[in-house]
């Protein structure tokens, strides 16, 4: 599997995640030089998942907490005034995990991986994810951007 | 007759995303029971009365799989219908919750109307029902 067949898989499931379960509709861009902006105004929601099997490796997502607000509230039909940082934060491993357990039924539709248990922060560093956005895949949507790195490696 | 369900995750946004998704599929639910583990649906089934369990598979300390395995092993509820819902939808994995008893399974993201036909065929249930 070579990274831009991964990468395309990876984009297919968070397509499906965010417009089935959140009703955000994304595309696909380029780091840009206002990159920073995206990261620096409200703080950064950051969620990790490892996962084990035919291949091992992890996700890495990287959003701010407005567009994690709006997240939130879509996914749980509530009023983004109604939204506190652990119900943003639930929501953040909940989509993390779907992406991942998406990603990898389209990368071995027969086989099991184990998935581990999400572990999300709110005050995520800008810095660090400024710092992976070059080897990450950057999702626009109106509602704001999502940033996620993937690591892959074969456990054959 | 109205099922009462009891929806099993660690993610309480999940279960409360869960009843809404019933909600929206025009299922006709009874009771709505909650729990945030395995041992606290265990806990919930010894108090109440519950026609279907709807668990996530991944959880801390007692996954969705070891729960089920725990129904079907009780004398008191083991022929109550468990549905599994999981990231993970490999053909592996769903035979190896049919293999434990599972009535049926849900790979997140669904929908609404996927959601309401493996509840209905779980309950044996028409789909007008």
């Amino acid at each position: 599997m070579n990274p831009s067949q991964a990468n395309e898989l990876l984009g297919q499931a968070v397509d499906e995640v965010l417009s089935t379960m959140f009703y955000i509709f994304t595309e696909l861009v380029q780091p840009g030089p206002d990159q920073a902006a995206q990261f620096g105004q409200s703080g950064v929601i950051r969620v990790k998942l490892a996962f084990g099997g035919p291949f091992q490796g992890g996700l890495g997502v990287y959003f701010d907490q407005r567009f994690g607000r709006t997240l939130c509230a879509n996914f749980l039909g509530e009023d983004e005034s109604e939204i506190t940082e652990p119900m943003m934060l639930d929501t953040a491993k909940e989509l993390t995990n779907m992406i991942g357990g998406r990603f990898l039924v389209l990368l071995e539709p027969e086989k099991s991986f184990l998935l581990g248990l999400p572990e999300a922060e709110a005050q995520g560093s800008a810095e660090e994810a400024l710092s992976q956005a070059e080897e990450s895949l950057i999702f626009e949507s109106e509602e704001g951007q999502i940033m996620i790195r993937l690591s892959l490696e074969d456990a054959k | 007759m109205a099922a009462n369900l009891l929806i099993v995750d660690d993610s309480r946004s999940m279960r409360m995303v869960l009843r809404k998704i019933l909600d929206m599929s025009g299922f006709k639910a009874g009771q709505y029971y909650e729990a945030g583990s395995g041992q606290e649906a265990l806990e919930v089934l010894a108090q109440h009365h519950v026609d279907l369990v709807m668990t996530d598979i991944n959880m801390p300390t007692m996954s969705g799989l070891e729960l089920l395995s725990k129904i079907r092993a009780s004398e008191q509820w083991g022929s109550t219908p468990v549905i599994i819902i999981s990231t993970e939808g490999s053909q592996e994995r769903r035979e190896e919750a049919v293999r434990l008893g599972a009535a049926g399974y849900l790979q997140k993201p669904f929908q609404p109307e996927e959601v309401r036909e493996v509840l209905n065929q779980s309950l044996g249930l028409s789909d007008e029902s």
